[in-house]
């Protein structure tokens, strides 16, 4: 009976959903509805598939390396060579993202798999916040654009703070559970034939761990998309003149923009003659970590639940210690 | 069919669709409109991997994560059902990010205004010059293509329209518009969106105490928009 109630909830949600898809396509393109209605569509629908198309790249090769870790890393060998403390435990997590170059869109579910394979949630924290930034492609990136500009100081700390960040917000938020994906759970339930191909079985693990969060990043891209269109840029840009504001008005900027890590330094240059310094240096800390696009997929690792202390934490950590620094003369 | 074999064939169809979208979108200079063209490597080897997995949903169905279907929906019928449009002059308000608000910052290609054929710059490059010393830009010559956006909050003259570009770094999210004010006695022919090559000179004029560069304009021919419509920084 309940499958059945389920079966016809899903038929319901897929008609419900061709119909607002289809409202929004021949509205744009057959009705005589207003200029300003079919720009601020055409908009949404740039910047949606924009961000999507963008990420899923990188979403792919996530999967590809979280089935990996699933299929191939040994829960035992894992525990036996962590060290016991969780500092440094958080520390090793934050410096991994080095060898594993993802953005946000893989190494939130790489986290999943890591910890669902035995690493200690520190680990997996620590790695999901700091892997978008410390990576080798980032730092090419960040230097390429800001060492002529403001110094080897400013790329430096990039790296610096959001290990920092990650660490603090690993061990300040201990009791954060990694919820294992539905398909985990339903590849452990399937049982493999003894002569299943090594690589279909990776596929299959890469294949279910790509739906499940292509529908997180799918709900972020309409997200970011959606409040681009309500609150142009240019309104928050405005913020950026007040001294008190340029620090939360870079991060909300960032968080709107959903841009990939690996890039961001560039369009973060483009905002040199807008912001300071110290409120770039927010911009490119906190928008890899905390955006729209990635807020639904930690909450699919983390659930729903602790998600508002999880990007207040991390907001509280970028404000303070872009503070901290500017204060200090430091950027 | 059972209901897995049915929700994986769908998952696997719907794959396919996206990969496909990705395949024909790069192929035909389409996908230029949404991202930067770094990535279109990136693309073609997405669509590969997407390939490969429509083909195990379809062959090896699993049980699908909930609701996958339906998220799997939203960017099919999107990309499939609207046509790619480059962004165009009604949108400037809100992707308006470097909106004449160019990083002033070295620029070896620009820096040394007396030594380079000004003609070959763009409408960026422009504006990086101007916001570095806008004085050495007076009475060198111009030659640029844009759409035209003529605006009512613009406040432009009769005789003046601006001339256009975007400029993105990662993908449309980031666009940001760079215009060019353009002195042309025909002004008023053209509308918003229409793509011209305009010839000329700079000259400045003053913005509350700023000097702003103002294209005078020779001759005023009307184009057809490019295939890659947004200029792109970081090659």
């Amino acid at each position: 009976m309940t499958t059945l109630v389920q079966q016809i909830r899903s038929g319901v949600m897929t008609l419900c959903t061709i119909a607002a898809c289809g409202v929004v396509v021949v509205a744009n393109r057959w009705l005589p509805v207003s200029a300003d209605i079919i720009t601020k569509t055409d908009l949404f629908i740039a910047i949606f598939l924009g961000i999507l198309y963008e990420a899923l790249p990188f979403l792919t090769a996530g999967a590809l390396i979280s089935a990996a870790i699933h299929q191939f890393l040994d829960p035992q060998w894992l525990a036996q060579r962590l060290p016991k403390s969780r500092w440094l435990v958080a520390f090793i997590g934050a410096l991994l993202g080095f060898f594993l170059p993802i953005c946000e869109c893989g190494s939130i579910p790489a986290a999943r798999s890591l910890v669902y394979r035995g690493a200690p949630v520190s680990l997996g924290v620590a790695f999901a916040v700091a892997a978008p930034v410390i990576n080798p492609i980032v730092f090419i990136s960040t230097s390429v654009a800001f060492a002529g500009v403001f110094g080897w100081s400013f790329v430096l700390w990039r790296f610096g703070l959001t290990v920092i960040i990650a660490v603090l917000t690993a061990i300040m938020m201990p009791k954060l559970i990694v919820v294992p994906s539905s398909t985990s759970e339903l590849a452990d339930n399937h049982t493999h034939a003894d002569d299943e191909i090594p690589f279909l079985v990776w596929l299959r693990h890469a294949l279910g761990d790509l739906l499940d969060m292509l529908r997180y990043v799918i709900i972020g891209a309409s997200l970011a998309a959606m409040i681009q269109v309500i609150v142009p840029n240019t309104l928050i840009l405005q913020l950026a003149s007040n001294v008190w504001l340029a620090i939360p008005a870079a991060m909300l900027l960032a968080a709107v923009m959903s841009i990939c890590s690996t890039v961001d330094a560039f369009v973060a240059l483009s905002l040199v003659g807008s912001f300071s310094p110290v409120a770039l240096m927010a911009f490119l800390v906190f928008g890899p970590i905390i955006d729209f696009k990635s807020i639904p997929m930690f909450a699919a690792v983390f659930g729903w639940r602790p998600i508002p202390q999880f990007v207040a934490t991390i907001a509280v950590l970028t404000i303070v210690l872009c503070s901290a620094i500017w204060r200090l003369g430091w950027v | 069919m059972g209901m897995t074999r049915m929700m994986s064939w769908l998952a696997g169809i719907l794959l396919f669709a996206v990969a496909a979208l990705l395949f024909v979108r790069t192929a035909n200079g389409q996908m230029a409109l949404y991202i930067h063209p770094r990535y279109e490597v990136l693309m073609y080897g997405c669509g590969a991997v997407l390939f490969a997995l429509a083909i195990i949903c379809i062959t090896m169905p699993i049980p699908m994560p909930r609701h996958s279907i339906q998220f799997l929906l939203i960017p099919v019928l999107f990309g499939l059902g609207i046509a790619p449009r480059a962004l165009g002059a009604d949108a400037i308000g809100h992707q308006s990010t470097a909106l004449n608000q160019i990083a002033q910052r070295p620029q070896s290609a620009v820096a040394n205004v007396s030594a380079v054929d000004t003609t070959q710059w763009n409408i960026y490059e422009w504006a990086v010059a101007a916001s570095i010393d806008p004085l050495a830009l007076k009475g060198k010559p111009v030659q640029i293509d844009g759409f035209v956006v003529r605006n009512s909050d613009m406040q432009l003259a009769d005789n003046q329209f601006m001339l256009a570009r975007y400029v993105l770094t990662c993908c449309v999210a980031d666009a940001g518009g760079v215009g060019m004010h353009v002195q042309w006695a025909n002004s008023a022919s053209y509308h918003s969106d229409q793509w011209v090559r305009v010839e000329g000179v700079i000259d400045l004029y003053d913005v509350n105490g700023v000097m702003q560069p103002l294209v005078i304009a020779h001759t005023v021919a009307q184009i057809t928009a490019p295939p890659k419509p947004y200029l792109v920084l970081q090659k």
